[in-house]
C-alpha cells in the first residue's frame, strides 16, 4: 500500500496506475505521521486522502448493486429496480416483487441462481428465450417489460401476476374437497390455449406447459408465464448430467417423454393433460410412488383415461375435446393451440370433429415386435444410437455419473464401429459400476465373440444393450423404470444374432431377478410388464 | 453515478433511518442500502469471510434490518443504531465464521488477521479489533458519500485535478498540462475539494 514513502508527488507517479485494490479485506495500517501527500504536511491531511485513497479504490465495485454471488437479492437495486422480496424460485431461476422506482409500479423480475449467472451460455440462452417471449404480444401471455441489470446480474422484468398461480388455486380447491366448475375450467384452459396460440403463430412452442406455468390475476384473467424454460433445463441437464431439475412430467407429451421432436401438438397434449387435472382433480397419469419414468412410460403407451369415468357430468362434447388433445400421435391432436381454443369455445359444436378421432382399444399401443419391426430396418449404429437415447432417458432421471462416461462411449462406439477397443472400452467403463458389474462382463463376453465373428453390427449393439442395462439397473427403484429399459436392452438384442442373445439372456434374467426383488419388498410398483415382452424365439 | 441524485443531501442519518422505517419509501431504503450494505460488505470481508459468505451475510444482515425496521424491532432510544448494526454484523460474521471453520476444520486458512479477530470476537469483552474496524467503515461509507455529494458541487474539472494529484499522486505539471490548466489551481482545486469533503463529513460525524 502506497502509505508513507511515496509522498512526494513526483516519486509516487508509479503508484498512479495502480490505486489500492477494492480488495476489503485488508486492515488498514495506521496513518504514518511525518510530511506526508502534496502540500503542506498536516497529519489530518494525510490521513484523509489515504482514506479518501480507499475508498476511491473501491469504487470499481458500485454500492448497492448486488455481489454477484449472493443468493438472495431483497433489498438490492438492479437497475431502477428495487428488489423486494422473493416469490417463488425453480431450479435455476427466481422470482422476486420488485419496484420500479421511476414510477413506483411493481413488477415481476426473474434472475438466473448464481452459480448460473456466470455462465455465459446459460446467460446466452437466458436472454434469447425472453427476447423470444417479448415479441409475443398476447393479453394471455405475461408481457416481458424490459431487462436490468446491476452487480454482473441480468435479470428479465416482467408484468406482476397478482393472484398466483393455477397451481396454488388448484390446491386451494383440493384442499376443500371441491371439484372445479366446468365453465371455469373450460374458460381457464381457453384462455390459456389463446395465449400459447398466440406463440405458436409466432413459431415459438412453450414446451412446460402445467398449472404452476399458469397464472392468474385477480380478474380471473390468465397469463401464461415460463416460456422456453424447460428447454433451458433439458439441454443444460445433459451438460451437467443432473438430472433433478425435470420436475413432475405429469404433464409432457409423450414425444417429449421419449426426446422426440416437440411441436405445436406438444404443447396442446399439455394443455389437455391440464386441463383434464381441472376437471377430474388430478392429471391423466398418476402412479402410487410417483416415479416421474413411469409416469412418461404411461404419457408414452397408455390410452388417456376418459374423463366422465371420473367425474360426473363432465359433456360428450368436452370429454372428445380432452381425449383428442390427449391422443399419442401428434397429428391426431389439435394441431396447434389457437385450434384447441376454438374448439372449447365452439363448445357441444366442436364435437362432431373431435368424435371423428376414433379410440383405439386399451392396452398397451408401443408393442416391442412394433419397436422391432421399426429397427428391422435401420442400420446398426442408429440402432445403437436409440438404444441409448433409451437408456439416457432413464440416466436423465436418475443421473450416475459413471453410466453417464459409459453412455457417451457407447455413443462414440456407435458412429466408430471400425474400432474394436472401443467397444471393448465400452464394456469395461461398465464393469467399472459396481451393480453392473455381472452384466457388463457377459457384454464384454458378448464383445469377444463378436469381434471374432468380425461382425461389428452384433458388437455395437451388444453395447447398446449394455447401456441400456446400465440405465435399467441404475433405477433398481422402479420396477416400471427398470422394465422399460430392460425392454430397450431386450428389443435391441432381438434383432442381433446368437453371440448376442447370451447377453439378452443375463439381462432377461437380471431384470426377473430385480423384479421379484422390487415385488417381494414393497408390492407393485407401476403396471406389471406382459409376459409377450419376454418372448424368446428359439 | 446517479445513485444519490434523486434523495436530498441535507438527509440525515437519523431522518433517513425514520424514512427507512416508511415501507413506501423506497428511495430511502435504496440510499440506505447503498451506504450500509457495503459498509458491512467490506466489514465482514475484513473479518475474513471469503467473497461467497461475505455475500451472504451481508444480504442477511440487511433483510433482518429491513424486517427490524419495519416491524418497529430496533428502537431509537435504546442506543445508537450504528452499533446496533455492529451488533447483528458481527454476530451473522462469526457465525459463519464458525460454519467455515467446522467445514474446512485443519485446511483453516485464514485471510489477512481473520483468525485473530475470529478468537477476539468470540470473547465479547475484547473485539476492541473488530470494532475498529468497524469504525474505519463507517469512516468510509461517510467519505464515499461526501465523495459523490462534492464531486457533483466542485464540478468534473477540479474534481479530476484533485483525483490526479492528491489520489493518485501524478506530478502537478503532469496534471495541470492535462486537463490545461496551470499549477497553481491544481493546488486549489484540491484545496477545495478536501474542505468540502471535510465540510460534508464533519455535519454527520457526531449525528
Amino acid at each position: 500500500m502506497a502509505q508513507s514513502s511515496s509522498s512526494n508527488p513526483i516519486d509516487g507517479a508509479p503508484a498512479a496506475h495502480s490505486p489500492p485494490s477494492p480488495g476489503p479485506a485488508i486492515p488498514e495500517p495506521e496513518p504514518t505521521t511525518g510530511p506526508a501527500g502534496p502540500g503542506p504536511g498536516d497529519p489530518e491531511e494525510t490521513q484523509l486522502i489515504d482514506d479518501l485513497r480507499v475508498v476511491m479504490g473501491r469504487r470499481d465495485q458500485p454500492a448497492g448493486s448486488p455481489w454477484p454471488g449472493a443468493s438472495r437479492l431483497e433489498g438490492t437495486r438492479l437497475g431502477q429496480y428495487l428488489v423486494e422480496r422473493l416469490l417463488g424460485e425453480g431450479g435455476m431461476a427466481q422470482v422476486y416483487r420488485a419496484v420500479n422506482t421511476e414510477n413506483g409500479r411493481a413488477a415481476a423480475i426473474k434472475v438466473l441462481k448464481p452459480p448460473y449467472r456466470t455462465d455465459r451460455d446459460i446467460c446466452t440462452r437466458f436472454e434469447r428465450e425472453a427476447g423470444s417471449m417479448a415479441r409475443i404480444r398476447h393479453e394471455n401471455v405475461v408481457q416481458i417489460l424490459g431487462f436490468a441489470e446491476a452487480g454482473g446480474i441480468r435479470a428479465i422484468v416482467m408484468e406482476l401476476m397478482t393472484a398466483g398461480s393455477l397451481r396454488r388455486r388448484l390446491n386451494q380447491i383440493k384442499s376443500k374437497q371441491l371439484a372445479m366448475p366446468i365453465g371455469e375450467a373450460v374458460g381457464l384452459i381457453a384462455q390459456a390455449a389463446r395465449g400459447i396460440g398466440a406463440a405458436h403463430d409466432k413459431g415459438i412452442v412453450h414446451r412446460d406447459v402445467k398449472p404452476s406455468n399458469l397464472l392468474l390475476q385477480a380478474d380471473g384473467t390468465l397469463k401464461v408465464a415460463d416460456f422456453g424454460a424447460i428447454h433451458l433445463v433439458e439441454q443444460t441437464t445433459w451438460l451437467t448430467g443432473v438430472g433433478q431439475q425435470i420436475g413432475t412430467p405429469g404433464y409432457m407429451s409423450p414425444e417429449q417423454c421419449s426426446g422426440d421432436r416437440v411441436t405445436p401438438a406438444s404443447d396442446v397434449y399439455s394443455l389437455g393433460a391440464t386441463l383434464f387435472e381441472l376437471i377430474t382433480g388430478h392429471p391423466p397419469f398418476e402412479v402410487e410412488e410417483a416415479s416421474p419414468f413411469a409416469i412418461m412410460l404411461k404419457h408414452v403407451s397408455e390410452p388417456a383415461p376418459d374423463p366422465r369415468m371420473q367425474r360426473e357430468g363432465v359433456p360428450d362434447w368436452l370429454a372428445s375435446i380432452v381425449l383428442k388433445s390427449l391422443e399419442k400421435k401428434p397429428a391426431r391432436r389439435y394441431a396447434t393451440a389457437g385450434r384447441f381454443a376454438a374448439a372449447l369455445l365452439a363448445g357441444p359444436a366442436a364435437s362432431a370433429e373431435a368424435r371423428t378421432a376414433a379410440r383405439k382399444p386399451a392396452g398397451w399401443t408401443t408393442d416391442v415386435s412394433l419397436v422391432r419391426k421399426q429397427l428391422q430396418g435401420l442400420p446398426h449404429r442408429a440402432i445403437v444410437c436409440w438404444a441409448c437415447r433409451c437408456a439416457r432417458r432413464v440416466q436423465y432421471l436418475n443421473a450416475d455419473p459413471r453410466v453417464e462416461r459409459a453412455l457417451a462411449m457407447a455413443e462414440a462406439t456407435a458412429w466408430e464401429p471400425q474400432d474394436a477397443g472401443a467397444q471393448h472400452s465400452v464394456s469395461r467403463a461398465l464393469s467399472r459400476i459396481r451393480a453392473l458389474r455381472a452384466a457388463s462382463l457377459s457384454a464384454a463376453y458378448t464383445d469377444e465373440g463378436a469381434t471374432a465373428s468380425k461382425s461389428e453390427a452384433e458388437a455395437a449393439r451388444s453395447a447398446a444393450a449394455a447401456a441400456a442395462c446400465a440405465a435399467a439397473r441404475c433405477v433398481e427403484d422402479a420396477a416400471a423404470d427398470a422394465a422399460f429399459a430392460a425392454r430397450s436392452a431386450i428389443t435391441a438384442l432381438e434383432s442381433a444374432s446368437q453371440p448376442a442373445k447370451r447377453f439378452w439372456e443375463v439381462a432377461r434374467n437380471d431384470y426377473h431377478r430385480l423384479r421379484d426383488a422390487q415385488l417381494g419388498q414393497e408390492g407393485t410398483v407401476g403396471r406389471p410388464i406382459p409376459p409377450s415382452f419376454f418372448k424368446q424365439d428359439g | 453515478m446517479t445513485r444519490f441524485a434523486s434523495v436530498p443531501l441535507e438527509t440525515t442519518q437519523v431522518s433517513l433511518l425514520s424514512a427507512v422505517r416508511d415501507a413506501e419509501n423506497t428511495r430511502a431504503w435504496s440510499r440506505f442500502y447503498c451506504l450500509y450494505a457495503t459498509m458491512v460488505g467490506h466489514f465482514v470481508r475484513r473479518l475474513g469471510l471469503p467473497n461467497a459468505d461475505a455475500d451472504d451475510v451481508t444480504q442477511e444482515v440487511m433483510v433482518l434490518v429491513h424486517k427490524s425496521l419495519q416491524d418497529g424491532v430496533y428502537d431509537p432510544a435504546k442506543g445508537r443504531f450504528r452499533k446496533w448494526l455492529y451488533g447483528i454484523a458481527r454476530n451473522r460474521a462469526l457465525a459463519a465464521l464458525r460454519a467455515r471453520r467446522r467445514r474446512t476444520r485443519a485446511q483453516w486458512v485464514p485471510r489477512e488477521g481473520g483468525a485473530n479477530l475470529l478468537d477476539q470476537l468470540e470473547d465479547p469483552g475484547r473485539d476492541e479489533a473488530a470494532r475498529q474496524v468497524w469504525q474505519q467503515e463507517w469512516r468510509y461509507a461517510l467519505l464515499e458519500e461526501a465523495l459523490q455529494h462534492v464531486q457533483a458541487g466542485v464540478g468534473q474539472n477540479a474534481f479530476k485535478a484533485f483525483t490526479l494529484y492528491a489520489i493518485q499522486r501524478r506530478p502537478v505539471q503532469h496534471v495541470a498540462d492535462q486537463l490545461g490548466i496551470s499549477p497553481s489551481s491544481v493546488y486549489v482545486y484540491k484545496g477545495r475539494v478536501l474542505a468540502a469533503v471535510r465540510e460534508w463529513v464533519g455535519r454527520f460525524q457526531d449525528d
